[in-house]
């Protein structure tokens, strides 16, 4: 029985590690040649990529089902108007503290939380996400309903409006990169492995001494603060925040599902894949108003029903392909062949 | 022609096949034991018959029909009741409803609550108890009554001593016959090799998925059959 | 101090109304184990049925509401028949998901038949007259809708424990499996009780339409409230759910006197600090 090898890498990976690599590049130097709108929509766009990354590695991943997401979207977004355009702190600290800032207030969120199983879970999500809104909505130094612009002065010591765009959509990609990289690497880690042990089954799960609690409380701290420091990029796009805006849970968990269930729940690649879709959609479908939102809830549903493992995991099954190698193939010694 | 039987039996949970090509047959008036190891397949046999587990059409027949694949609320309404694994009694019901829930198949009968509490005397003072307060022999007599309120063609019932004292399962044995009397057809999974063939007319050996050995009951050799179980047996 | 007196009062009737959000989302979790996302929304459409009925087509207020009723049924057993039933099984997302697209559907269909306007109907004499005792004065309507919650968790209570279909759904919210090997039709069984629950829904619907103004958006705050009394009642348990309602009323009332703005607020926090010092609620603890 000597001789085997655990190989997690084909061939063809590292062209895609090749071209993964160019990509990033390319997408790095955008602002060379993309205008500003192009920028504001792929600022969007990484944003919602993250969230969808971190939604997909909730549900998919560790059967952890959120539908208050917006609570730390909107936390970081507000952490940031407060920090760095009323307090004064730089830029990219702001961010940072803002992501500190939902990750820790996600630790008690969780720990009250996760006495709810399953869909209960769900629900208290949303609790606590109502909970923020109407507390902010309540505070006279955040604006109260009306909520709060970005100040014109330390919005303008960004650069000009241009350079403004290209600076935020940096920002955008570095967390979407992060997101992506953390949760691939995580994903192949041994906790990786628990996770997706857990997915699979809990209570086998259990049973082999995975810590589920802990390994599902870790993910949700870590949805938490990208979340937050995706509110806080994205907002600062706006310059203008308020309460309704800042925890809309169709925005910040409806459509996030809505992408991780079309591109396929449980694949990282599904996340990617799902955004793109959405996007395009809603490019050609939002003028429709009511009848684009009941589109999407009813692709929805036949997805889910007809295809479960979404688009991603279709074009998985039929033709193997593969961005995020999560496989590892047991190889036999050379010269012999498996039986 | 048999009352029930199998052809050619293949069973799976997703992937994993439990059984490979059984064929099993009940004639009416009879009782037949299956006997094996622990995951030999017995119960995915009976689920087989009852329609719990997928299975194709044309793999088991009863009273000349095929109905193999049929759902378990159309098999008992076909007159195939079932004693299943672990009793498995409705634990916020009472004795009496659980009792009551055996009508659900729509099969009326010689079979009424009074009929059962004559069968087991010791339900009657339990009636309005919950199933999960009582003792492990009288949920198996509860377990039992149930599927008899179905006034079924066939009793499926699996393990049925499994986990009580030997003087609470003879209590149960006793009332085998009193059942077979009615016409009631009965194929039994035991684990208790004497218990299982005293009981029976006929006895199929099961080890994993496949039939490994059969014959009627009294000439059945205790030796072989303990072969049987580790797969030594002709 | 009587005005806080009034307002716990208020807050006690319309706990009956919150009971009746929670009575049909507890009995569906209870039998299949599945939250329903568009329960606020079926109930916001239970209203707008009403109102169809009652201000478009102009009939009586007594034969609008009884029309309402066995169209919720209908509604609830082929939504549960044509789709929810497929979502059911071991994992919990395919249910939640489905029944947020409803949820989203729901909304918007709404939104596109009734505009985003607030609606609210005119029960006539019965909403301005108050029952008075001394310094208290309690609005009769608050009374009959209390009257009318309380009297249907009692015949959902009689239902259970004293008819077949009762026991029948008892016995399938204990072990679907030999529901099914007893006889019983699972997959009809859930249609019924989905039907159930919208009729509930449907009641709950109907009354909220002359207490408060709704919007085809109302639908996801009713859900929280009914989620909310589930949980402080204690799952499974149908006079917790009441118990559940009056604690949620009772606390937003409190909330309200204090400072209107307080008075969701109360409520959320309410079921917070139950959630974090008695996880299995009020009367709960005889199963998750
Ligand atoms: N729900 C299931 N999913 C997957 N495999 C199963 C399932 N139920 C049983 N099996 C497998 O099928 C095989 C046969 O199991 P079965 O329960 O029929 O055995 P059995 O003879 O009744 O055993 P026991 O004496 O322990 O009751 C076993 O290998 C078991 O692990
Ligand atoms: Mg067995």
């Amino acid at each position: 029985m000597t001789g085997y090898t655990v190989r997690r890498y084909g061939q063809h990976h590292i062209w895609i590690g090749v071209l993964a690599l160019l990509s990033v590049l390319v997408l790095a130097a955008l602002p060379a040649f993309a205008g500003k709108a192009a920028l504001r929509i792929a600022t969007e766009m990484a944003g919602y990529m993250a969230l969808a990354v971190m939604w997909n590695l909730l549900a998919g991943y560790a059967g952890v089902m959120s539908i208050g997401q917006q609570a730390f979207v909107g936390v970081g977004a507000y952490a940031l108007f407060v920090l760095c355009g009323t307090m004064g702190l730089p830029l990219i600290p702001a961010i940072i503290a803002a992501g500190l800032l939902t990750t820790l207030l996600s630790i008690p969120v969780g720990l009250i939380l996760f006495r709810l199983n399953g869909a209960y879970f769900a629900i208290g999500t949303w609790v606590v996400a109502e909970i923020f809104l109407l507390l902010t909505a309540q505070s006279q130094t955040l604006g109260a309903g009306a909520g709060l612009s970005f100040p014109a002065g330390v919005a303008k010591s960004f650069g000009t409006a241009t350079e403004r765009a290209a600076l935020f959509w940096w920002i955008a990609l570095s967390i979407v990169l992060l997101s992506v990289g953390v949760a691939y690497l995580w994903l192949r880690s041994s906790r990786g492995l628990a996770l997706t042990a857990m997915r699979d089954d809990a209570e086998a799960a259990a049973g082999l001494g995975v810590d589920t609690k802990r390994n599902r409380l870790a993910v949700y701290l870590l949805a938490a603060g990208v979340a937050g420091m995706v509110g806080a990029v994205l907002f600062l796009g706006k310059l203008r925040i308020s309460p309704a805006a800042a925890y809309d849970i169709n925005e910040w968990t409806a459509s996030i599902i809505f992408i991780v269930v079309i591109g396929g729940l449980g694949r990282l690649e599904g996340a990617i894949l799902g955004t793109l879709i959405f996007f395009v959609l809603r490019g050609f479908l939002a003028d429709f108003g009511a009848w684009y939102l009941m589109a999407m809830g009813a692709i929805a549903i036949v997805v889910m029903l007809r295809m479960p493992q979404g688009i991603w995991g279709f074009l998985h099954e039929r033709t193997g392909i593969e961005l995020f190698p999560m496989r590892r193939d047991i190889c036999p010694p050379k010269g012999r062949a498996m039986s | 022609m048999s009352l029930l039987s199998t052809h050619g039996l293949d069973a799976f949970y997703g992937d994993f096949q439990a059984l490979y090509g059984v064929n099993v047959a009940l004639e009416e008036g009879q009782c037949v034991a299956l006997i094996g190891p622990n995951g030999a397949g017995k119960t995915t046999l009976l689920r087989a018959l009852m329609g719990w587990v997928p299975v194709a059409e044309g793999m088991v027949l009863f009273d000349g029909h095929q109905i193999g694949g049929a759902s378990p609320d159309r098999t008992v309404a076909m007159g195939i009741a079932s004693v299943p694994e672990g009793r498995r009694l409705f634990p916020s019901l009472t004795v009496d409803e659980n009792l009551i829930m055996g009508r659900e198949s729509g099969r009326r009968g010689a079979w009424t609550l009074d009929g059962i509490y004559d069968l087991f005397p010791s339900l009657r003072g339990r009636r309005g108890h919950l199933g999960s307060g009582l003792s492990g022999g009288q949920q198996q007599m509860v377990a039992i009554g149930r599927a008899l309120m179905a006034n079924p063609r066939v009793l499926l019932v699996d393990e049925l001593s499994l986990g009580l004292a030997p003087t609470v399962v003879n209590d149960i044995a006793r009332a085998l016959p009193r059942i077979r009397e009615t016409g009631v057809s009965i194929m039994l999974v035991e684990q208790d090799v004497r218990r299982a063939l005293s009981l029976s007319d006929y006895a199929y050996c099961i080890l994993e998925g496949r039939i490994n050995l059969q014959g009627p009951s009294g000439e059945l050799e205790f030796g072989d059959i303990e072969k049987s179980f580790f797969g030594e047996a002709a | 101090m009587t005005e806080l007196l009034n307002s716990i009062i208020q807050g006690i009737l319309i706990g009956g109304l919150y009971a009746l959000f929670a009575a049909g989302l507890s009995l569906v979790f209870g039998i299949m184990r599945i939250v329903n996302l568009a329960h606020g929304d079926l109930i916001v459409a239970g209203s707008f049925l009403m109102y169809s009925a009652a201000s478009v087509l102009g009939l009586p207020i007594w034969v609008a509401a009884l029309l309402v009723l066995p169209v919720m049924a209908l509604l609830g057993y082929g939504l549960q028949r044509s789709l929810i039933n497929h979502t059911i099984g071991t994992n919990v997302l395919p249910p939640l998901l489905v029944t947020f697209g409803i949820s989203i559907i729901l909304q918007n269909g709404l939104l596109q038949l009734f505009t985003a306007d607030n609606r609210k109907l005119d029960f006539g004499a019965i909403e301005v007259m108050s029952l008075k005792a001394g310094p208290i004065s309690v609005g009769w309507y608050a009374i009959l809708v209390f009257a009318v919650s309380v009297a249907t968790i009692w015949g959902l209570q009689v239902l259970s424990f004293h008819t077949r279909l009762g026991r029948v759904l008892r016995a399938t919210t204990d072990d679907p499996e030999v529901a099914r090997v007893m006889g019983v039709r699972t997959e009809h069984v859930f249609g019924i009780a989905m039907a159930i629950a919208l009729v509930i829904c449907g009641i709950a619907g109907v009354l909220l339409s002359a207490w408060t103004s709704f919007t085809p958006l109302s639908g996801p705050s009713r859900l929280l409230i009914a989620f909310e009394v589930v949980v402080i009642g204690g799952l499974g348990s149908i006079w917790g759910t009441l118990i559940g309602g009056v604690v949620l009323g009772v606390a937003q009332a409190l909330g309200g006197y204090f400072d209107p703005a307080w008075q969701t607020l109360a409520g959320h926090i309410s079921f917070i600090a139950i959630l974090a010092l008695r996880p299995q609620g009020i009367m709960g603890g005889r199963r998750q």
